[in-house]
């Protein structure tokens, strides 16, 4: 009995012990994994314009709204934010510097828009959006939030890493030095897109909560009054009255949408049609309310929801310039392109940290026989980026490499007898298929002469260790951990029992 | 240095947590709300306020209403009024437009006080623009018709659809400060009320003709309303023009 209980309570502080690793790591992967810079760049430079005509706005009427007797009274405005953390630099300007400091500040914005000394001008960007913004409380709207949003999180990511003129300044540097140009990847990156992606379900979802207050979001008038709203409406709406449906569904479909956002949007098979869904509806916005500009800069936050590499080939296309390869490989020729790294004697970590992401279509067969362990195999490897499919028996595999061709095929030894490996091994000796074998300690004895099994290793292992092998199959002997800079070998100890 | 690395990330990923807090909790916090929630939400208010996330995120919510525009009315010696209202649709570019419809539409979630104190504002901004000493305003609220009037054939801006109320009568010195006689100043001391009612209004007479003044115009141009030039739309004829009342008071506006 008391085995029993010494037995169980061991079980469950592992299986704590590999699940808060787990989940340690799941967190470390989600914010702070490296990646491509492009969209991080494609917000700044469409948040710096949005941000930039929002100034040119205000130049048409800056002295009506911001003069200490202005619309907004400056006392007044400060006295509103006695009690509160809110602060505007426009609290001390004087009245007669009001242009100057207002072109200064365009000429700042236009900098941060076009990616000039990203690090400084992002920070003054974000400083300069929201005092504006608290200058003029009473004139605040959407608009204002999502900017000051998009300015904070453009500040704390490397958002001058891709299509910015300090890029283009430090890729001429060392072109001209003949060094190693930068990676376009950072881990910050990654944290900022994690953010607005959050950000962006937190509003969704309270915008929709916010609704089920209200009683015309149920009954779905909610959406004809918006459309029959003269002041807001630019398109006369009013013939939606003899085809009541379209507001009604039209009214519906908001609340649901925007409740689910923050579920839906995670899932990379729905996420273009819920991204496509919201574009439609902020571009409804634009065109029939008039507010093109609060409607561009939610859909400018969708770009954090996309794949970098995607975009920068689209964009490549687009301008018709070849697909950067020394920074985002294709799929298609990704291993005859990938060699080996030449790798200096010493300091290779630090090196292996400057290596790009590498993205993998081919996919990984894995024959195991316990489904929790294959799943949990698959799950860490799709993290990185390394899709892989697992079977129960060894009949599967070659049922499998029939149809399909696997970059590689591990098995995992372990709960198959001897004489199953050995037949497998021989089989697959006979195809191009490239091989590793995770065996027990007893296996590899027993097998230790079989010439049909090339790469081997030790059974149980570390989910780190089984992937470098992985990329070391795939991609050379030295070839890139794309990660390598967040790591740490990693307690996820691949067992089954 | 490894040890300073690492106490720098994991402070990184406190921060991460504590920011995701504060910006998913800032909604809670905007009433209605339960004691709890606000409570909650206050741990959250600092930051958020520095940082300036402390929003509701409450577009078109809870029910969306009507708008509301604020009408100035000054008088004319000639017995016709001279009107004004924003946000005019005249305004351009459209994001000029929505700053407007804010000034109209955001005011009445302000504190009591500094609500008086911002139509004080609105008072002596539209007074100068318009050229006179004293002004009117209005709160007119445009509600949408519903769906069943436009069947029957009622427009959206039908005059029904609009209703009014007197926010104050405003007059000014010629420097630009306020003359608050016996009745003002009783009224504008109640700051209880969200809006200033200030029922006597004897500068402007509702029976006589109004003239629109579009917004749009800059204001030099208003300044300059004495002799008026076509392409800005102004139709005053010359008797309805200001009589020259020194509170142009270009002091009161810089641009």
């Amino acid at each position: 009995m008391n085995n029993f209980i010494a037995s169980t309570f061991v079980g469950t502080w592992q299986k704590a012990t590999f699940e808060s690793a787990r989940l340690v790591q799941d967190w470390k992967t989600f914010f702070w994994k490296p990646v491509d810079g492009s969209t991080l760049g494609i917000i700044r430079a469409l948040t710096g314009s949005m941000l930039l005509y929002n100034l040119l706005v205000w130049s048409l009427r800056l002295q009506a709204f911001f003069a200490s007797d202005g619309l907004q009274p400056l006392e007044t405005v400060r006295r509103f934010y006695e009690q509160s953390f809110a602060y505007s630099f426009w609290f001390y300007v004087p009245d007669q510097y009001l242009m100057t400091v207002h072109w200064l500040c365009v000429a700042i914005v236009a900098m941060f828009c076009v990616g000039w000394q990203t690090r400084i001008t992002s920070v003054l960007a974000y400083v300069i959006t929201i005092s504006y913004s608290q200058r003029v409380p009473v004139a605040n709207f959407g608009l204002d939030q999502i900017l000051g949003m998009l300015c904070l999180y453009c500040a704390i990511g490397p958002s001058g890493l891709c299509f910015s003129v300090d890029r283009w300044l430090q890729e001429k540097k060392h072109s001209r030095r003949k060094t190693p140009i930068p990676a376009r990847s950072s881990s910050n990156v990654q944290l900022s897109l994690r953010l607005i992606q959050i950000h962006m379900c937190v509003i969704y979802f309270w915008a929709g909560v916010a609704k089920l207050k209200g009683e015309s979001w149920w009954t779905g008038d909610a959406m004809w009054r918006v459309m029959a709203n003269q002041e807001y409406q630019t398109t006369d709406l009013t013939w939606t009255a003899w085809v009541p449906w379209v507001p009604y569904v039209a009214a519906h479909a908001t609340v649901l949408w925007e409740i689910f956002f923050c579920v839906l949007v995670w899932n990379k098979r729905l996420r273009p049609l819920v991204l496509l869904i919201g574009t439609g509806m902020h571009f409804g916005i634009g065109m029939f309310l008039g507010m093109w500009t609060f409607g561009l800069i939610m859909t400018y936050a969708y770009f954090a929801f996309s794949d970098p590499i995607t975009w920068k080939r689209r964009l490549a296309g687009l301008f018709g310039n070849q697909p950067d390869h020394s920074e985002a490989p294709s799929s298609k020729d990704l291993r005859s392109r990938i060699q080996p790294l030449q790798t200096p004697s010493s300091g290779s970590l630090k090196r292996l940290r400057s290596v790009k992401p590498i993205r993998l279509r081919d996919h990984v067969l894995l024959l195991v026989q316990q489904p929790e362990v294959g799943k949990a195999i698959r799950a860490y490897l799709k993290k990185h980026d390394i899709p892989a499919l697992d079977v129960r028996q060894t009949e599967d595999v070659e049922s499998h490499l029939k149809n399909s061709k696997p970059a590689v095929v591990v098995i995992l030894g372990d709960h198959f007898p001897t004489v199953d490996i050995q037949s497998l091994a021989e089989k697959l000796h006979h195809t191009p298929i490239k091989t590793l074998f995770a065996l027990t300690e007893q296996q590899r004895t027993e097998l230790q002469s079989l010439d049909a099994i090339e790469r081997s290793m030790t059974y149980p292992t570390t989910m780190r260790t089984l992937r470098e092998e992985l990329t070391a199959i795939m991609f050379g002997s030295e070839q890139a951990i794309d990660d390598t800079a967040q790591q740490r070998p990693s307690d996820d100890r691949i067992s089954s029992s | 240095m490894g040890v300073l690395r690492k106490f720098g990330f994991v402070a990184a990923n406190i921060w991460v947590a504590y920011h995701i807090f504060c910006v998913a909790i800032a909604p809670v916090g905007m009433p209605p709300t339960s004691p709890l929630l606000s409570d909650v939400s206050e741990f959250a208010r600092p930051y958020n306020e520095f940082f300036f996330l402390n929003h509701g995120y409450h577009y078109f919510a809870p029910d969306p209403g009507g708008s509301t525009l604020i009408q100035c009315e000054v008088p004319q010696q000639t017995g016709r009024n001279k009107r004004l209202r924003f946000p005019d649709v005249e305004i351009s570019p459209r994001l000029l437009y929505h700053r407007y419809f804010m000034l109209a539409e955001n005011v009445g979630a302000f504190p009591p006080d500094m609500q008086a104190e911002i139509f004080d504002a609105y008072a002596r901004h539209f007074a100068n623009k318009m050229g006179s000493d004293t002004i009117t305003l209005k709160a007119v609220t445009h509600n949408p018709s519903s769906m069943a009037a436009i069947l029957q054939g009622f427009e959206l801006s039908d005059p029904e659809t609009y209703s009014y109320e007197t926010l104050g009568t405003w007059k000014f010195r010629n420097d630009g400060s306020v003359i608050r006689d016996a009745v003002f100043d009783a009224v504008a001391e109640d700051h209880s009320t969200a809006r200033i009612p200030f029922e006597a209004a004897p500068a402007v007479d509702e029976s006589v003709a109004i003239e629109l003044v579009p917004i749009a115009m800059e204001e030099n141009e208003l300044v300059q309303e004495e002799a008026p030039s076509a392409d800005v739309g102004v139709i005053v004829s010359p008797e309805d023009t200001t009589d020259g009342r020194s509170f142009s008071a270009k002091g009161l506006d810089h641009e």
